[in-house]
């Protein structure tokens, strides 16, 4: 029997339940939960994308649900946030290694190890993967343009030049247009892009000239395209100060700080964007807005003091973003 | 019979305490409860009928038992706002809801699961359906098949094509 009592004070009800009561079958509730639909694609929502995968295979019911393009969309909406990077390592193993940004358990690659990958990663695009075979198709070099890392923002494909020559190409109306560049510059210095990506439908260039390598800026794209307008104002002195080997010693380095940059990370909130810096031997997540910065990760030792930066494992343009999806190809 | 205390039960419903109005909600087992409706109307299925002026008489609350609506009630008074003095306290109280190890704690919740459900309670259907899925989701196919007495109606050869599509995540 229950036992439910009801006291009034101040006008709120107290309910006090006592747990000695008999209790129905929880199988049959159970099987009542596994049979609502309603109730499932609420639990399903709450569900890690790789659970989900695992209860395809439970009934027809639950593979129905989970592939619903609906369901998938609600489980993943766009923009998605990034969990990690495959980065390709052409310093040591010649593989992705994976560096986790949401845990702080870092041997916990989603899977591992690549070994589907027979070449290489080409880009990550909102949750996809483009990967090279041994046949592929050569694009068109019409322009001055390299064409090996094309950005995809705003309906269109990127790509930027060191010469003349940047353009985009607008998948929907099929054309090719200019794509403008900062002419800002010193002439002095030969153009030098340290990173070119998108985050959360922003498309992000970093150049960095002079001999304080420190002080930058990270531009973004204009959506209508009319310029690169400065986004954020970056400040790398002080991780020189807390990691000292970053700071190159030989008096002839015009650069005073071996550094390169991962992607440029915007957040739902634009307050907790970040970028990575790949000092030797870690990945720092420096915070655009209040200017902190922690280590993500600690790599094993190259064993070689770093002088260039060609001795850092992990380049940009080698650094591919995952994201969690259902997407089903 | 359960005891529900019910002061003054009377089936006219929609009786007023000072300026607030209460509500009067019959379980399905025949339980009546009065409820302040600032209260009741966290649940978007009773704030539809109190809106549709249909609350007007004793609501009926099918499918859930006096048992299950008077935890449903106890949620409700401390989420309305300012019953409970800060977040913190708060979730102290629903992390009641977190652990389903043993059975009776899973029935209370799988009840409530419908019952929030039934009565479209968005903060109490999130509690839950977070809780379950937090003792669920390492599970394995057969586990989950044992845990929800779910009988699979694959054959042999479309398991095996599931399982090879996802391979990576049945690995480690």
């Amino acid at each position: 029997m229950l036992s439910t009592e009801r006291t009034k004070t101040n006008s709120n009800m107290i309910i006090t339940i006592s747990t000695s009561s008999n209790h129905q079958l929880s199988s049959s509730l159970a099987e009542t939960i596994a049979n609502n639909d309603d109730l499932l694609t609420e639990l399903f929502l709450c569900m890690p994308i790789k659970s989900l995968l695992i209860f395809k295979s439970v009934s027809k019911q639950w593979l129905s649900l989970i592939t619903n393009p609906c369901f998938s969309y609600r489980r993943t909406p766009i923009p998605k946030s990034i969990v990690g990077l495959f980065v390709y390592n052409h310093l040591r193993s010649q593989q992705y290694d994976f560096i986790n940004l949401t845990s702080s358990d870092l041997s916990d690659p989603p899977f591992q190890p690549l070994t589907f990958l027979n070449n290489s990663i080409l880009q990550s695009c909102h949750g996809l993967m483009l990967l090279c075979s041994d046949n592929y198709c050569q694009l068109p070099t019409h322009y001055e343009t390299n064409f090996g890392l094309g950005m995809f923002w705003n309906g269109s494909l990127h790509w930027i030049s060191l010469w003349e020559g940047s353009l985009y190409f607008d998948v929907d109306e099929e054309k090719v247009h200019d794509l403008p560049m900062s002419d800002t510059i010193d002439v002095h210095y030969r153009r030098r892009f340290r990173y070119f990506g998108e985050s959360r439908d922003h498309l992000h260039l970093i150049e960095i000239y002079g001999p304080c390598t420190a002080l930058f800026y990270v531009y973004e794209m204009e959506r209508h395209y009319s310029r690169w307008m400065v986004k954020y104002r970056v400040d790398l002195l002080a991780v020189a100060v807390a990691f000292p080997e970053m700071v190159r010693s030989h008096p002839l380095d015009i650069r005073k700080y071996g550094f390169l940059i991962l992607p440029v990370v915007r957040e739902e909130e634009d307050e907790d964007s970040y970028f990575l810096v790949h000092i030797p031997n870690k990945p720092m997540r420096y915070n655009f807005k209040d200017k902190s910065f922690e280590k993500v990760h600690e790599f094993a030792p190259v064993g070689i003091k770093i002088e260039v930066e060609s001795t850092l494992e992990y380049r940009w343009s080698h650094a591919f973003q995952y994201t969690e999806s259902l997407a089903y190809v | 019979m359960s005891t529900a205390a019910t002061a003054d039960a009377s089936s006219s419903g929609d009786t007023t305490e000072g300026s607030v109005r209460l509500l009067t909600l019959q379980s399905e087992d025949g339980e009546v409860f009065e409820v302040k409706e600032t209260i009741a109307t966290q649940s978007v299925t009773i704030k539809g009928m109190v809106d549709d002026d249909c609350a007007t008489s004793t609501i009926p609350v099918c499918n859930v038992t006096g048992r299950t609506l008077a935890m449903v009630i106890e949620w409700w008074n401390k989420h309305e706002i300012g019953a409970v003095s800060n977040e913190k306290e708060l979730k102290e109280w629903e992390s009641q809801f977190d652990t389903i190890d043993d059975k009776s704690d899973r029935d209370d919740v799988y009840d409530l699961l419908m019952a929030a459900n039934y009565l479209n309670i968005p903060t109490l259907l999130d509690c839950c359906t977070s809780a379950v899925a937090e003792a669920i989701k390492g599970k394995s196919t057969d586990e989950m098949r044992e845990f929800f007495d779910i009988k699979s109606d694959f054959d042999e050869k479309e398991e095996d094509a599931l399982r090879k599509e996802n391979q990576w995540a049945f690995e480690n």
